[in-house]
């Protein structure tokens, strides 16, 4: 057990945890865009910085990452993490002006107006869906493009990507919910990685459960017989 | 001359540059620098083989292709002209210079003439500062260009 | 070639190699500047006559000699007597004034400041305030001869590394010296080896760091090209040190002929057995492999730089771990930059003590400094730490050229700032150029004169790191984008006071939010600008003025009648016919089709075209 304060306040973490998880499990409020506890650290978005003291020296850190210690005291309310956080957050805002997520976040963290010009993007490119495709699914099927402020979030070419199964983890995580799921006509839909695929329907209720890419990748990868993995999970 | 991509040729000389390099993936950067040396640049064909062969995901091997200022996924010209934008040339007047070649050129920076004879790019600082305005065109080095130059200058390459 | 067993081949190697060390001789710097004034031609116009003559005067093409604006350089040895700009017909007077022991006026440095004229290389004042030790060699050697690295003491060190000292000693020297890296943050040398020399993981790595992106700044190269064992031989001690058995040299793929000498390098120091397998008999293995970088500039960043040679992106990391404990595919890992490593047989030959007392109090020994802009001795300098701005700018780089007016001096590149004249005073040390919002950087140093726009300079770093930053982190990829646009804006004439203020607060949280040094020094530039040189800021937004002529928005190009002689050249050479006039008649340029592409001004003969 580790014992540290946050915000004046003591908490008691566990050894290896972050200093956004203790956080969290204390009822302090850190924001963070890219971050969940599913895939690695990614230090991207800024807005989860702190102030940490250990010792005689205070860093600027992003708790998502750093490792609570000791006696370590961290300040989410600094003057400095606010005018961070809240100029990051407009920056965000000014590349995707129209994310109700983001909006949402101004008003907690106090971001008022938006001065620079804004673009039209929907992607805050906090690379969630290409490290869950990754480290979860273990598909690659998405990744980026480019760098700087041209970099984005795609298939490769921007073409169909082959290894995609549609499985929509890349959907769930998205924290702007900006890569929609559509289920049509018997088939799956996912207009931003330019893939379709016919959904399989459960062998007993007859409902449509998995898509066929999906049914593939999981036959290849448990080896399980057809006819039970043709059973939906309410099924089994 | 850049070779023209075949089926056989990729296979083959992307299994070379593999080995080249150990065959090891982690070479990428290289195995992808010795093939875009044969091509010209990096078709998509090409960097699906490299994939296939060095068994790196295709996104992953994309985003590398498109992140490093070495590579270029579209066909290049016969002779890349570089302007150096270094300090020292900037200083010197090297965005003239650049202005100066897009308008002559009838492109930007970075892109390659209709008739595949040029492509215009910038570079970073090739260490000839005292040189500036520093222009490199297929490896040879051209120091102190003027802006009045450029006409003369790509007008040599056109007739060769 | 022979493999050395033990120390005393090598010593016999030297010894053999020194008999055959010739007196006479002519260096000619054939490095990448020197090689784009047209060395290559000296060089075979020189060998062959040397030949047809029969003469007995071996020539040495070696690295630059760093009086780079005036290459191809050559010097006479044992004399020292230097020529400047050298072409192939000049060759055979050349060789008659040595035949016959005379001297070449014409070929001689001429101080363009005093007009005095130098015989002799130690003379001229470019050379004399300097203290080129890790440059020493530089024109004596021929990159890729071992046999004259060896008549330089080489390797030497390295004997003594593996066979007098324990990795230990060879660390505290390393720290007694006080050494600090060279590549631009100037953390402790000494301290990094340490903290990777104690870890226990039996894989360990060192790196050079090569990747020299920094726009102005060529040291690495010069070194790397004309030094490439001395590097080496650094980069093997420290691999001994800290227990390395595998190293990496990065390099920049814009240096070719960089990568090329260090690749050649490492073969025959493989062949001769200074590489590889039980090195001299010591038990100790290490070897190097080349690694040539992607082009971009966030690769010199540590964390980037490592995620590019494990073969991804080049995307830094956050650094709660260092990499001497956690780097390379989570190894122990040192990354040392080349003329950091370039010291390091120095120290060891001749104890920390003794390069601790060059220099100041926090930053020892010397630093190369690739000198360059408006002045006249353009070049690869190397001084003492401490030496002030105004030594290296005027008695170094001979002052600004043309009689202008000495505007900034521009260190630590992207990640620097701009000094006005008032602190040419500062010395140049980490500490002072930090404190007076600048850096030492990795060594660029560009001067600037009153054509300089400093509101442009501040553009255009800022546009070159927009293009460099990888995009992972909003502060460094958003907040430099809307920087540039604000620049552009201002340059535009279309910035208002809040802007400036904006930039202020965007460059605060870029400076402390961003994830690694990229993002973090980014706004050093304009930072520093708008604390020293507020008032063109001012000028742009308030008065729509740019008082070097250099934003195009705010200037128009104007030829004055008295000047105009009707030589009718800027008639013919205006890209747009934006001038009319016959010859002999004063000439007009029409605002509406001007493009203000400044030709008409570069072709005028009688300075009639202005910049108003």
């Amino acid at each position: 057990m580790v014992k540290l304060t946050i915000d004046g306040k003591e908490v008691v973490a566990r050894e290896g945890q972050t200093v956004l998880e203790a956080a969290q499990a204390a009822g302090i409020y850190i924001p963070a865009l890219c971050y969940h506890h599913e895939v690695k650290p990614y230090t991207a978005c800024r807005l989860c910085m702190v102030e940490v003291t250990k010792g005689k020296r205070t860093r600027f850190v992003t708790a998502c990452d750093y490792v609570v210690a000791d006696s370590m005291v961290v300040r989410t309310d600094t003057e400095k993490v606010k005018k961070c956080r809240k100029l990051v957050l407009e920056l965000l805002m000014a590349q995707c002006p129209n994310l109700p997520q983001l909006q949402e976040l101004a008003q907690i963290i106090g971001v008022e107006e938006v001065r620079f010009s804004k673009s039209n993007d929907d992607c805050i490119l906090c690379g969630m869906c290409v490290r869950t495709c990754a480290e979860v699914v273990g598909l690659h099927a998405i990744g980026f493009e480019g760098r700087g402020f041209t970099r984005k979030v795609c298939t490769p070419f921007d073409e169909p990507s082959e290894p995609c199964i549609l499985c929509g983890a890349c959907s769930y995580i998205c924290p702007v919910d900006v890569i929609p799921v559509e289920e049509v006509d018997g088939y799956r839909i996912m207009e931003r990685w330019h893939k379709k695929s016919r959904l399989v329907a459960c062998s007993k209720c007859g409902k449509y459960f998995m898509t066929e890419d999906e049914f593939r990748f999981l036959q290849e990868k448990t080896g399980l017989p057809e006819d039970r993995l043709r059973i939906c999970m309410d099924c089994r | 001359m850049a070779e023209v991509a075949t089926v056989e040729n990729l296979e083959q000389n992307v299994r070379e540059a593999m080995a080249r390099y150990g065959n090891n993936p982690a070479r990428m950067i290289e195995i992808l620098q010795d093939l875009q040396d044969i091509y010209g640049y990096l078709s998509k064909d090409l960097l699906k083989e490299v994939s296939r062969q060095t068994e790196v995901p295709l996104a992953r091997v994309y985003h590398i292709a498109t992140f490093f200022k070495a590579f270029t996924l579209k066909p290049r010209g016969k002779y890349t002209i570089q302007v150096c934008t270094g300090t020292a040339c900037h200083v010197k007047g090297s965005y003239r210079v650049l202005e100066r070649l897009e308008d002559v050129l009838g492109v930007r920076a970075g892109d390659t003439t209709d008739d595949l004879m040029f492509t215009l790019e910038t570079v970073n600082c090739v260490g000839a500062c005292a040189l500036g305005p520093v222009v490199i065109i297929n490896g040879k080095y051209y120091g102190h260009v003027t802006p009045v130059q450029v006409e003369s200058l790509i007008k040599e390459y056109r007739e060769r | 070639m022979r493999r050395l067993e033990s120390r005393e081949d090598l010593e016999r190697f030297r010894e053999e190699a020194l008999s055959r060390r010739p007196e006479r001789f002519i260096s000619l710097g054939m490095g990448t500047a020197s090689r784009a004034h047209g060395a290559e031609a000296v060089y075979f116009v020189l060998k062959e006559e040397v030949a047809k003559r029969g003469l007995d005067i071996p020539i040495k093409a070696t690295g630059d000699h760093g009086l780079c604006g005036y290459a191809p350089v050559m010097v006479i040895y044992p004399d020292g007597v230097l020529y400047h700009s050298v072409k192939a017909q000049d060759v055979p007077d050349i060789l008659d004034a040595v035949e016959k022991g005379e001297i070449i006026e014409r070929l001689l440095y001429t101080d363009p400041m005093t007009g005095v004229t130098y015989t002799y290389e130690e003379e001229i004042p470019f050379y004399k305030k300097q203290m080129r030790l890790v440059l020493g060699p530089m024109e004596l050697v021929e990159p890729l001869s071992v046999e004259d690295y060896l008549c330089h003491g080489g390797f030497s060190a390295l004997t003594k590394a593996f066979f007098d000292m324990k990795p230990e000693e060879i660390i505290q020297e390393v720290i007694t010296s006080g050494l600090r890296g060279r590549g631009g943050a100037g953390f402790r040398t000494g301290w990094k080896w340490e903290d990777a020399a104690m870890r226990p993981s039996p894989v360990k790595y060192i790196i050079c760091n090569g990747d020299e992106g920094d726009p102005g700044a060529y040291m690495d190269r010069c070194l790397l090209e004309g030094l490439p064992y001395g590097v080496l031989e650094g980069m093997i001690i420290g691999a001994y040190a800290i227990g390395a058995h595998e190293g990496f040299v990065y390099v920049r793929k814009e240096y070719p002929l960089a990568t090329h000498n260090v690749q050649k390098a490492i073969e025959t120091l493989r062949e001769l057995g200074l590489l590889g397998e039980n090195i001299l008999g010591s038990g100790f293995d290490f070897d190097i492999q080349v690694v040539r970088g992607g082009g971009a500039f966030v690769c010199g960043e540590s964390s980037a730089l490592i995620a590019s040679v494990e073969g991804r992106v080049g995307e830094p990391r956050s650094k709660h771990v260092h990499a001497t404990e956690s780097g390379l595919w989570g190894r122990p890992t040192v990354l040392n930059n080349v003329e950091t490593l370039a010291n390091v047989p120095y120290i060891v030959n001749r104890g920390g003590e003794w390069f601790a007392a060059i220099g100041t109090e926090e930053s020892k020994g010397t630093k190369v400094f690739s000198l360059a802009g408006d002045i006249y001795n353009t070049g690869l300098v190397e001084v003492p730490m401490g030496i002030t701005l105004k030594e290296v700018v005027y008695d170094i780089g001979g002052g600004i050229q043309n009689g202008k007016a000495f505007k900034a001096v521009q260190t630590g590149g992207p990640s620097g700032g701009c000094l006005p004249a008032s602190q040419l005073d500062l010395p140049v040390e980490f500490d002072t150029l930090d404190a007076a919002g600048s850096m030492m950087g990795s060594g660029g140093m560009i001067v600037m004169d009153e054509d300089a726009c400093m509101v442009d300079v501040a553009r255009y770093f800022v546009k070159f790191l927009t293009e460099e930053s990888c995009g992972k982190c909003v502060p460094c990829r958003e907040g430099l984008r809307h920087m540039l646009e604000i620049l552009d804006r201002i340059t535009q004439g279309e910035g208002t006071m809040e802007d400036v203020d904006l930039l202020e607060e965007l460059g605060y949280v870029v400076a402390n939010a961003s994830l690694c040094g990229l993002g973090k020094s980014a706004p050093n530039p304009v930072l520093s600008t708008v604390r020293y040189f507020r008032e063109e800021y001012l000028e742009h937004v308030k008065d729509k003025k740019c008082r070097a002529g250099v934003c195009k928005a705010l200037v128009h190009y104007k030829i004055i009648a008295e000047n105009c002689t009707g030589c009718h050249i800027c008639f013919k050479e205006c890209p747009v016919d934006a001038i009319t006039g016959e010859p002999k008649g004063v000439h007009v340029i029409d605002q509406e089709k001007c493009i203000k592409c400044g030709i008409c001004k570069d072709v005028c003969k009688f300075d009639a075209v202005k910049v108003v």
